[in-house]
């Protein structure tokens, strides 16, 4: 949606500037946990793996990502569950 | 570290015609009393502070240059090392590459004394160059080689200052050897900021203090557009105490085409930074230059309310 707002609504705009410290704030985060892309990949597969042993999830809904926060990192996982009728 | 040639320095007088260690070469020895020209008065206790970045073509040198210059200016006793061997530019950026006569490798292989590498600036009274030799590689010097030299010549100087070339290879750990604290420059480009957190993570790894920051080449005007990182941005980011922000300024490209620091040149803005700078490392307590017209929380109201509104005046 965001990503939409700044495809169409120029006036809306973020300053590069700040673009520039959003980028930066993302990279460094992963630069600096030091965790490569094919252990984040690892992570994903066993949550996933954990993960439905109990309950149906959206597999390719699937989110692991470090956030900044003030004092820690952390390592957010978003998992969207399946809606099941019965 | 308070007298003579110190522990680390075990040969004998007299004995270093053939030593193969330069160590046996520094100044103190005897054996270099015939050599004329540098004075060295008695012992100091001055500081190793090493100029580096990660990102290349950020202003490591031009830094180096005026901040020995502006340093000598204030009265102090300063040489600056080229650490970039290879690659060496510290000396036409300070307009001594015709006096090149030994290198930090001569030094370091014993080819000659130390004090016969040191080249005088005859500009100002105590500012010397140690020059990087051009035709070899990083490899010809280790860090405990570095280490020694740098607290040699803290003995006789109050501040060394050492240019690190870009990279984090052996160039950077040879320039950090012997470092007492270290200066980070940065532009506010996000490359260089990332490099330069690389850097600093580096830096403290390797039990150093936490290097202070020069953020150069901020350009006012599109600081206050938006169109650039502030200089609160990169602090925040970087998490590193800022020692100066320097203006992007074209008198540092006429000057180091002269070959002159820009601290010489009393309308440079860049120039009045770094001799700002050199002040704050003498522990004076200076304003920063008010580049952006930033007033702190006004101006990230106004930001926040848009970018309207009056503009801060300089």
């Amino acid at each position: 949606m965001e990503l939409l707002n700044n495809l169409f609504g120029r006036r809306n705009r973020p300053t590069s500037g700040s673009v520039a410290k959003q980028r930066l704030q993302l990279v460094l985060v992963q630069d600096r946990v030091k965790l490569p892309p094919e252990v984040m990949e690892a992570i994903r597969e066993d949550i996933i793996a954990v993960i439905s042993k109990y309950v149906d999830i959206d597999q390719d809904g699937i989110e692991v990502v470090i956030t900044p926060g003030s004092n820690t990192d952390r390592l957010t996982a978003n998992i969207p569950l399946r809606r099941t009728r019965d | 570290m308070t007298n003579g040639t110190g522990p680390q320095y075990p040969a004998p007088p007299g004995s270093a015609a053939t030593d193969s260690s330069f160590a046996a070469n520094m100044p103190n020895d005897p054996a270099a009393a015939g050599v004329p020209a540098v004075p060295f008065p008695a012992q100091k206790l001055g500081r190793v502070i090493t100029v580096t970045s990660g990102k290349g073509g950020v202003g490591k040198t031009t830094t180096t240059a005026n901040l020995g210059t502006a340093l000598a200016l204030l009265k102090q006793r300063v040489v600056v090392i080229d650490a970039d061997i290879g690659l060496r530019n510290l000396d036409v950026v300070m307009g001594l590459e015709k006096r090149i006569v030994y290198d930090i490798v001569d030094v370091v292989e014993g080819r000659c004394r130390i004090r016969q590498a040191l080249i005088k600036d005859k500009r100002f009274p105590d500012l010397y160059l140690l020059p990087a030799a051009q035709t070899r590689d990083k490899s010809a010097v280790n860090p405990a080689q570095m280490r020694l030299l740098c607290d040699h010549l803290k003995t006789e100087f109050d501040f060394v200052l050492v240019d690190c070339p870009a990279g984090i290879e052996q160039g950077f750990k040879n320039a950090i050897a012997g470092a007492d604290a270290v200066i980070i420059v940065t532009t506010p480009e996000i490359s260089a900021v990332r490099d330069a957190d690389r850097v600093i993570g580096l830096v403290e790894a390797n039990g150093l203090p936490s290097p202070r920051l020069i953020l150069n080449r901020i350009r006012p005007e599109l600081v206050r557009r938006g169109e650039m990182m502030t200089q609160h941005d990169v602090i925040e980011i970087l998490a590193v105490d800022l020692l100066g922000v320097v203006p992007d300024d074209e008198s540092i490209v006429i000057s180091t085409n002269r070959g002159e620091a820009a601290v010489m040149d009393r309308v440079s803005r860049a120039g009045q930074a770094y001799t700002n700078i050199a002040r704050r490392l003498l522990g004076e307590d200076v304003p920063y230059l008010n580049l952006t017209g930033e007033t702190g929380w006004m101006d990230r109201m106004r930001k926040l309310l848009g970018g309207g509104g009056g503009r801060a005046s300089r």
